[in-house]
């Protein structure tokens, strides 16, 4: 795929998900800036799909299964996001956490899922 | 989880909420994973892709119990879970012919960093804690 995007989504999945655990742990809401960042996050998870599929047709790799962990990682944020609206607490705070830490794990299979079936693997 | 008496909490609130979402994550995980094998590769190893949707259903039963404090259901799914993960963990090592493939409970979930296994014990000890 594009290495740059993945490392971008990498990089900052795990930020929001530390920023996300320390102010779970402070127990205070976070700034609107980790909201920002969410939404971010969802719009590299988003390109990085929209990439993939238009990149199908070069690929050799078990299709059904990539576009399982595209839709997974479509499907996180906006997840956490519903679970955390009605528990503006620490608990609320912490499902983001998990839910950028998931992403991230789903991003590195993603990868090598994709290397896998890349042309000359 | 420290001791202390029960808070009659509703079972999908504060660290409930964070229960429901790994719950809900392993939900979606298995479910995919389930929907994948048996649409692709049923013939490849069958009794482990047909374990996989049970695990599945299980977990979507679960994320919707604990949600909606549906104690005896939540109780029932995670009980089962718990069979589950240790009955197909021993299974799965006892007769790896029968699971070419592996589902979020071979091994006792070591694929999923264990988390298959700690979430039920996590689960009945939280549904104790706010009876």
């Amino acid at each position: 795929m594009v290495p740059g995007l993945v490392v971008a989504l990498l990089v900052l999945a795990l930020l929001l998900a530390v920023v996300a655990f320390v102010f779970a742990a402070l127990d205070r809401l976070p700034p609107t800036v980790h909201l920002q960042g969410l939404l971010l996050l969802q719009l590299l998870v988003v390109v990085q799909a929209v990439v993939a599929l238009a990149r199908l047709g070069g690929w050799d790799g078990p299709v059904g299964e990539l576009v399982g962990y595209l839709a997974v990682a479509f499907l996180l944020v906006p997840g956490g996001m519903v679970l955390a609206l009605e528990e503006r607490t620490r608990w609320g705070t912490a499902v983001l956490g998990a839910a950028c830490l998931v992403l991230a794990v789903v991003v590195f299979r993603l990868q090598v899922v994709w290397d896998a079936g890349a042309p000359g693997a | 989880m420290p001791e202390s008496r029960p808070t009659g909490q509703p079972t999908g609130k504060g660290p409930g909420r964070l229960l429901v979402a790994v719950y809900a994550t392993f939900a979606i995980a298995a479910s995919s994973r389930a929907g994948y094998q048996l649409a692709t590769k049923y013939d490849e190893a069958p009794v482990a892709y047909v374990l996989s949707a049970v695990a599945a259903a299980v977990y979507l039963l679960a994320t919707g119990a604990l949600l909606r404090d549906a104690r005896r259901l939540a109780l029932a799914c995670i009980v089962f879970e718990l069979v589950g993960v240790l009955g197909v963990g021993a299974w799965s090592l006892a007769d790896p012919a029968r699971f070419p493939d592996a589902t979020v409970w071979s091994s006792f979930g070591a694929g999923y960093g264990y988390v298959p296994l700690v979430l039920p014990v996590l689960g009945l000890l939280w549904l104790r804690r706010t009876r």
